[in-house]
């Protein structure tokens, strides 16, 4: 392959027979998918179907980098890992940062697909073209810390590896996969899926290098990174807050806004929120770090050297793992947040899920919902630190009530009854993460059509929230500024969320972070472009225009994907807490959400019918997803537009 | 040898582990991005994000001595290799006390601090390296 960028391979890995194979990643997928989050579409549609059980040997794992990885692009250290969830049983994605993904690359790969079961715990060590199946019955059972050290002490301090702890071993839903320690592929369980294959842990190690097709013109492009970063516009806000708290930061600024998810997101502002916020977070942080090739360097770690919690010592916690620990269940305490944070790392647990699963338990136990003899002696009330750590590790260990839980909050809701359904927050079975759509109306339709669930990073908009007017006239023209910069409106959000997926699909394919593309909003399709066409030298690339229909390409991908699990229009629906409940305390006060004319809107946007819910086929041909369209065909009418709206009907 | 010279300096507490200096001197010097390719290696320790120590050429002159065709010499307080003297024996690699020369493609490979203007300290947006 000539496209230069990429690896231009991927590797196909067997478990059950223990077999691997290299192939060449063709021309025409990489242009018509970019990499990253569009590869793993592309894959995942063709190598799963609706038959295919998310624990099985017959779901694949997709681990995947983009373009820009491993190439001195803004952010770019990030990688992916894509595979049908075991948590919400439709598309699952999770992205995470460290060093891990550029190592991918350098040793000579684009992508890996990891297929079938061992018999025998196993991890795969990846040096350049030898992939070796290391037997890992020895540190089966192992926290993420010690196996990493493992891996590293038997192969070489110089492999990065990703693995699973013991929530993922015990195959809990909503299990995580940890990379270099502290970096988190968190949500969608893509933990269980490893732990259904027996799969301990994948380390990597590479020393081949990433050509450039135009290296005098991507020169320019690395000077305006360097620029941006130095001394742009945002180099300066973006140093004082992410730089100098990491994401904690935003913990008193939008708890400010009245959005800070507090009770189990019955409220969005905590009296005691900068008791858990930045500067609070900032004495027990021990040294900063950063992913790689990233100037703007968020990461932290954090040490308590004193009390109960004395010795925890771990990455993060990020803004999320705050409040879901900590806001999200009243417990005003960062040392117990902290070690909460390492405990879930260690385990490999995702904080968001888990703070959500914990914060459910808590309300339906005030609500008398569920009783002591359930609960196995642990007393969940409101703020208790205690409770919380317990429930953490019962439901790693599927322990007592920890077995139900560790299926997440939709399958425990269920099995309880008695109404509890109403306080498991969740959007297409994942768990809501920490943002609140009554104060920000676009987090309503953002939750609601994102492919994973109810998740923040599949098309988060920030000029709302913050009110960037300069950048919404420019992105949506200067009639709608007004609105769009109006948080508390639900006017032209449909529109703003389906301008950033169609972003954030491209990034996550590129793959760059969301912090330099969501905020600060220092790159948009424009910089991709300009990225993307010295690196790797085809045309089309260098085209916003082309660009903006690849980010529409990989959306639609997704959410027919999902379409094709049979998950549709009914799931976009948020929890009743949401759109009933008005806002009670706080400045936001009052409000709730109107989804319905923000999702009309989207799909309008979209070219989706919103009465049907489902794609025109003329939207899918015109994105070159014909094939998409014959298959979904086969289970679905789909509506085509000179007809007007068709009456749908799903076949038998 | 003795030489009194500049060379670069990595402050350990400042550096955050991001590599770019790394992928800067690559790319510069080879065209291509590989860190296993550059003159500057930061050894950081992922377990507790800290840089526990670095490789870079000091341009100490130990290596000139043991080039048998005099293809290493020191200009200006850098030491060079001239590359159309050099027949690739590697001597200088393995003479090297601290292994900052390294070989790419068969050929020795060293920090010349960019002949005074080195891309890594240029790309360090923590202001961590610097040459003294």
């Amino acid at each position: 392959m000539y496209l230069k960028g990429y690896a231009g391979r991927i590797l196909y890995i067997d478990l059950s027979k223990r077999k691997y194979v290299s192939e060449p990643l063709r021309e025409d997928t990489a242009k018509g998918y970019l990499g990253g989050s569009g590869l793993a579409a592309y894959l995942l549609w063709n190598l799963v179907n609706e038959n295919t059980h998310p624990l099985s040997p017959e779901n694949a794992l997709v681990i995947a980098t983009g373009p820009a990885t491993g190439a001195l692009a803004p952010s770019s250290g990030r990688f992916m890992v894509a595979s049908k969830s075991p948590l919400t049983g439709v598309w699952g994605e999770s992205h995470a940062g460290g060093s891990f993904g550029p190592q991918i690359k350098y040793a000579g790969y684009d992508a890996i697909v990891i297929m079938g079961k061992s018999t025998r715990p196993v991890s795969i060590i990846i040096d350049d073209d030898s992939v070796v199946f290391y037997d890992s019955s020895g540190i089966w059972g192992a926290n993420t810390r010690d196996s990493t050290n493992h891996i590293r002490d038997v192969f070489g301090k110089d492999f990065h590896v990703m693995t699973i702890g013991q929530a993922g071993e015990n195959l809990v839903k909503f299990s995580s996969i940890m990379v270099d320690y502290y970096r988190a592929l968190g949500r969608t369980g893509m933990g269980a899926v490893m732990g259904s294959k027996y799969l301990k842990a994948v380390a990597v190690r590479g020393s081949k290098p990433v050509e450039v097709h135009d290296p005098d013109k991507y020169v320019e492009i690395m000077e305006e990174f360097l620029r941006i970063n130095t001394e742009g516009r945002w180099a300066l806000p973006a140093q004082l807050s992410l730089g100098k708290y990491g994401t904690p930061s935003l913990v008193t600024v939008i708890n400010a806004i009245g959005r800070l998810p507090t009770k189990n997101h019955w409220t969005g502002y905590w009296e005691h929120a900068d008791r858990i916020g930045g500067d609070e977070l900032l004495k027990y942080r021990v040294s900063r770090g950063s992913c790689f090739s990233c100037m703007i360097m968020c990461k932290h770690m954090t040490s308590v050297d004193d009390g109960v919690y004395e010795g925890s010592i771990s990455g993060g916690p990020e803004y999320e793992t705050v409040v879901a620990l900590g806001s999200n269940l009243l417990i005003d305490d960062i040392k117990a947040i902290i070690h909460m944070n390492m405990l879930c790392n260690l385990y490999g647990l995702d904080t968001i899920s888990a703070g959500k699963v914990i914060s459910f338990v808590f309300e339906i136990y005030e609500k008398g919902l569920i009783s002591d003899s359930d609960l196995g002696g642990i007393k969940p009330l409101w703020g208790s630190q205690n409770a919380a750590i317990e429930l953490i590790k019962v439901i790693t260990f599927r322990q007592g009530i920890g077995n139900l839980l560790a299926e997440g909050v939709v399958k425990a809701a269920k099995a309880m009854g008695k109404g509890a359904e109403y306080y498991a927050l969740h959007v297409k079975g994942l768990e809501v993460s920490a943002q609140d759509p009554r104060a920000q109306k676009s987090v309503g339709c953002t939750w609601a059509v994102s492919v994973r669930g109810a998740d923040h990073l599949r098309s988060l908009t920030t000029v709302d929230e913050l009110g960037y007017r300069d950048i919404a006239a420019e992105r949506f023209g200067l009639d709608k500024v007004e609105e769009v910069c109006d948080r508390l409106t639900e006017k032209h959000k449909g529109l703003i969320v389906k301008d950033q997926e169609d972003l954030f699909a491209v990034v996550d394919s590129v793959i760059m972070c969301k912090y330099g593309t969501m905020w600060p909003p220092m790159y948009y399709f424009d910089f991709i472009a300009r990225l993307l066409k010295p690196l790797t030298g085809v045309k089309e690339f260098g085209e916003v225009k082309y660009l903006r229909i690849l980010g529409e390409r990989i959306a639609n991908l997704k959410r027919c994907f999902n379409l094709r699990e049979g998950v549709s229009k009914e799931s976009e629906v948020l929890p009743a807490r949401f759109t009933q409940e008005p806002m009670p305390t706080g400045p936001s006060k009052g409000y709730t959400c109107d989804l319905e004319p923000m999702l009309r809107e989207y799909y309008q946007n979209r070219g989706w019918d919103y009465e049907s819910g489902l794609p025109y086929e003329e939207t899918l041909e015109g994105l070159g997803l014909e094939y998409v369209a014959k298959e979904l065909s086969k289970r679905l009418k789909l509506p085509r537009r000179d007809y007007g709206v068709t009456q749908v009907t799903r076949r038998p | 040898m003795g030489i009194q010279s500049k060379h670069l300096v990595l402050d350990l507490e400042k550096c955050t582990g991001c590599r770019i200096c790394e992928l800067a001197c690559s790319f510069y010097k080879h065209g291509r991005f590989n860190p296993k390719m550059s003159a500057i290696r930061v050894h950081y320790n992922y377990e507790l994000y800290r840089a526990e120590g670095f490789n870079a050429c000091t341009q100490c002159g130990y290596c000139v001595s043991y080039c048998p065709t005099g293809a290493i010499g020191v200009v200006n307080g850098v030491v060079i290799i001239n590359y159309s003297v050099c027949s690739g024996c590697l001597a200088c690699v393995k003479a090297c006390p601290i292994g900052a020369l390294i070989s790419v493609n068969g050929r020795p490979f060293k920090c010349d601090l960019c002949l005074g203007s080195p891309q890594c300290v240029k790309y360090c947006a923590r202001g961590a390296l610097h040459v003294s």
